[in-house]
Parts: structure tokens; sequence; C-alpha cells
């Protein structure tokens, strides 16, 4: 194995990707620059609404109230009325974004208000036609809002992750070789033998093993990134990694 | 929707999402294979300090969550608490085995002296492969502090099988034998445990006596008598373990099952007797 780093030497050093993560570059551009976090903000926004949906859902609030606030609240975020305030939990965008929501969410009383107020701000693509579907199929109903909340971010990620590793192996012409082995991704399964699908494959049992090692380390990898892309510091993503473990048990 | 229990981990999820994979595996996968750079390079996951085995800032939980990960391993269960740390049922991922994990915990309230007698534990035992003693599997340091994987013994403690219930003579006399031949074994190999007691004896699914615990384990030099060939002892440590510990007056042992000169001044003269 080569010399050992520190995540952070590493990452602040050599990955330029890690000096421009999402969250990062919002909580360093603050109040002024806001332009320049804009779009920083509006991936972020994108990615994770449905874990706020499903929170203000299992809140209590009915189906078009929790869109209405939904959106109302996405649109007042990426205007940056939260990103200044002193909101706690900056470190991590998954807390900030859930205490901004409840901020906004103590003043729900004043709905028709934030009715008019929608106007012309900017809002995020936010399919409100199957967030309701997708919530209906929530598992467990005895989960918090927050435990649900959580739940599903940890979800999204791990989804977004296979999605992005499906999506390189077939720009690679290895579509086929992905939709094999990506079963091991769980662990080794003793209903899919090494042998047969490398005899499937037409690789060696050996080759197949160093396959399924680097599709492994690849995901690894990517979900790094993805999780670093909503931590403010490098030292912060093996303590999130570690906690979404824990949000998995059911 | 469909549900189903994943047959690795036992947690429920939703074969219609993650393209019918377990989340919880998969976010375990991804823990694992995290650090791993495909040129070879290895990252240190840091948290907050650059030493992992550091005391982190404020008093530590003793308890994980299921699932939490220690190196290669997956903690299931907490099955004890000792005084040096917390025993763990565990799953070492590496070779889908169930194992023991003992973890003493990092912290400030956490003494240079206890990471010693942790670490002495691991060794003492480490060397010693006989049927009727606990195997230790491997060492390391996790972000919470040190570590070290055993055998699992299924089954309860000596302590728990005679509470209530006396053994038959021919019973006991079974587990005294076995237990004694261990013992020597361990004496031979110049290891002395200085806690033999019930609890520290485990008793397998399939009725077997195994000594466990070496947390107060003691080297002592084998010599033969160039006379007679015979084994003679001298009690003079050859790691500096008792006479770091003892020197704060800590009392080292379990007071009910303590022989006289483990609890005298006369302590310098403990040896294989003591734990007979």
């Amino acid at each position: 194995m080569g010399e050992a780093k520190s995540t952070s030497d590493i990452l602040r050093s050599g990955g330029q990707w890690f000096n421009t993560t999402h969250w990062s570059t919002v909580l360093a551009a603050g109040n002024h620059q806001l332009e320049r976090s804009a779009e920083a903000l509006e991936k972020l926004c994108r990615t994770y609404w449905y874990p706020l949906y499903a929170y203000v859902r299992r809140r209590g609030f009915e189906q078009h109230e929790a869109e209405d606030f939904t959106q109302e609240f996405f649109a007042r975020f990426l205007a940056g009325d939260y990103v200044t305030k002193a909101v706690p939990g900056k470190g991590r965008f998954r807390h900030y974004l859930l205490g901004a929501l409840n901020h906004f969410l103590s003043d729900a009383w004043d709905y028709e208000h934030r009715q008019k107020r929608i106007g012309n701000r900017q809002t995020i693509p936010i399919d409100m036609h199957t967030a309701d579907e997708r919530f209906q199929f929530e598992p467990c109903h005895d989960l918090s809002p927050d435990r649900l909340y959580e739940r599903r971010w940890v979800l999204i990620l791990l989804e977004q992750v296979l999605t992005r590793l499906g999506t390189e192996y077939e720009a690679g012409g290895k579509a086929r070789l992905f939709q094999e082995l990506k079963v091991f991704l769980t662990g080794d399964d003793e209903n899919a033998s090494y042998s047969e699908i490398a005899n499937k494959l037409k690789m060696s049992d050996g080759a197949l093993r160093v396959a399924v090692h680097r599709l492994r380390q690849r995901y690894g990898e990517l979900f790094r990134q993805e999780v670093a892309h909503t931590v403010s510091c490098p030292e912060d993503v093996i303590e999130e990694m570690r906690h979404f473990l824990t949000v998995l048990v059911t | 929707m469909f549900a189903t229990t994943c047959s690795k981990c036992g947690n429920k999820f939703d074969t219609e999402a993650l393209q019918g994979l377990c989340p919880h595996c998969l976010m375990r996968t991804a823990l694992k294979f995290a650090w791993e750079m495909p040129d070879g390079i290895e990252l240190q996951p840091r948290c907050k300090h650059e030493n992992p085995a550091q005391p982190l800032d404020g008093p530590q939980s003793s308890s994980f969550p299921k699932g939490y990960m220690v190196g290669d391993y997956e903690l299931l269960e907490l099955i004890g608490r000792g005084g040096m740390g917390v025993v763990y049922k565990a799953r070492q991922i590496s070779l889908n085995r169930i194992v023991a994990v003992k973890m003493l915990l990092a912290g400030e309230y956490t003494s240079p002296a206890l990471r010693q007698r942790f670490r002495a534990e691991a060794e003492a035992a480490a060397g010693l492969h006989h049927p009727n003693i606990v195997a230790i599997y491997e060492t390391g340091v996790s972000e919470r502090g040190l570590y070290f994987s055993m055998e699992l013994v299924e089954g309860q403690t000596l302590a728990e099988r005679v509470r209530g219930s006396p053994l038959s003579q021919s019973q006991a006399a079974r587990y005294v034998q076995k237990i004694a031949v261990a013992v020597h074994y361990a004496h031979q190999k110049g290891i002395l445990h200085r806690d033999i007691k019930p609890s520290n004896v485990l008793i397998s699914e399939i009725d077997e006596p195994r000594i466990t615990d070496f947390g107060l384990a003691k080297r002592f030099e084998v010599e033969s008598s160039p006379l007679t060939g015979a084994s003679t002892t001298s009690s003079s440590p050859l790691d500096s373990l008792s006479t770091e510990i003892t020197a704060t007056g800590q009392m080292l042992g379990s007071p009910n099952f303590l022989p006289p000169e483990q609890i005298s001044i006369r302590w310098g003269l403990a040896g294989p007797w003591s734990d007979v």
C-alpha cells in the first residue's frame, strides 16, 4: 500500500474539487457574493428537496400545504434568506437545511401572506405531482420527522452515487460489467458466484475479483465526494458517513 | 414498494429502490472503501485530531449503535462491560465471520496506564493457542480508541452457570481439570493470568470451559534448574507494566479471589502459584 496521508492533506492540497464543494462554496461566499454561490446552492437544493418535503408531511401538514411550504421555503432559501442568518448547524448542509426549514415553519400561520409572496422568485424544479406519491410509500410510520428526513437524505445520496457509478461504467463501455457486478457492492453474496459470473463475462476468476474490488473502491470514493459537497470541512466527512450507517438501521 | 429483509445485515429495505440493493450494506461498503485511493494511497480518515488514537474532547459514550464500524468489524450487539472497556459481538467484514471485539474507549478519562494494560492483555493472550483459552485475532486503533478482536464464545460464564444450581462433583472436577491444564499451558509460555475467577471462565455451548480476560496478565521468566532440569520461575517482570500501575497504589485483581501475596507487600512474589 502507498504512503498514508491525511484526508485533509490530500483533499486540501490536490483535490481542487473539494475546494469548490457546493456547501463550502456557499458558506465562503457569504451574504455579499450570492451570485457565486447561487449555482452551488441550487444544485444542493435540487438534489435534497424530497427529504424536506417528507419532513413537512410527517410534521402533520396536509399535502397541498406541504407542497406550498416546500416551494416557498426553497424560493426564500435560494434568495439567500437563510444563508446569511445565524441558523445553527452550518457545518453540515443537512443540518442547516432542516434548521432553516424549521425557522420557516415556525411562521407557518402566515399561509395566505406567503401565497402572495411566491411571485417571481427563483424556485427549483420540484416534481410535486410525484412528491406525495413517494411519501405515501414511506415505510416505518413510527419514524419521527427528523429520523425520516435523515433516512431519506442518506437514501438519496446512495442513489445518486449508484446512478453516477453506473453512468461512468456505461460511458466506458462497461455497462454489462456494472450490471453483473453491482450485486457485490453490498458484500459477497451467497447467491452470486464469482466463478459463474466470471464465465458469463468470459473473465478469469482473479480478474473478476479485481474488477469487483475496483467497483467497490470507486463507489466508496464517489460517495465520499458526494458527502464532501454537503459539509464545510474534510474532517466532517467520515463522521457524517458513520452517522449515516446508524440512520439506516431498521 | 416491496419490503424485504437483508440476509446479510437483517435490516429491512425496499427492493424497488437502489436497484434492489440493501442500503445498509451499500453504506457499509462505501464506508469501508471510501478511504482507499485507486493509486494505492490510503487516506487516513481524521476526525478533528491528527492522531486518531488521541483522546477526543469530552466524555465518550461507551455504547455504539448497531452497524458501527471499527476497523474491519461491524458492531452488532453489546455483550459485556468490564473495568477496561466494553465487549461487542461483531462481524469481521473481510472474512465474514462473527467475533467478539473488546474496545478501550479513548477519552480524556482514559489513562496511559489503562491503555497500556489493554495492550498488554491483547499481547499476553495473543501468544496463547489452547482449546481452553479464548483466542485473540488482532488488535487495532479506531477513531474511538484501542480495540482487539477475539474468538466469540457463545454461552455463559462459570459464575452464571453455578448461580442457584451448584455443579455436580464430576462436572466441577472436569472443569477444574481443563482449566488447570490451560493455566499450566499459559505458565509454560511465561504468562500469569492473575485474575482467575468464575466470571473470567466462559462455558461454551459444547460445555467446554474457556479462560478469558488476561487484563492483569504478567510475563515471567521460566528457567530450568541446571541440576534437575525442573522449571522454576523468577517473578522479576519482563515488562514494566506492573511496576507502573502499582506505583499509583491501584489494587489489581478481584478482591474475593486474590491470593495473599497479591494483596500484601509481598506483591512482587506473585507467580504461577498465585493463579493456582
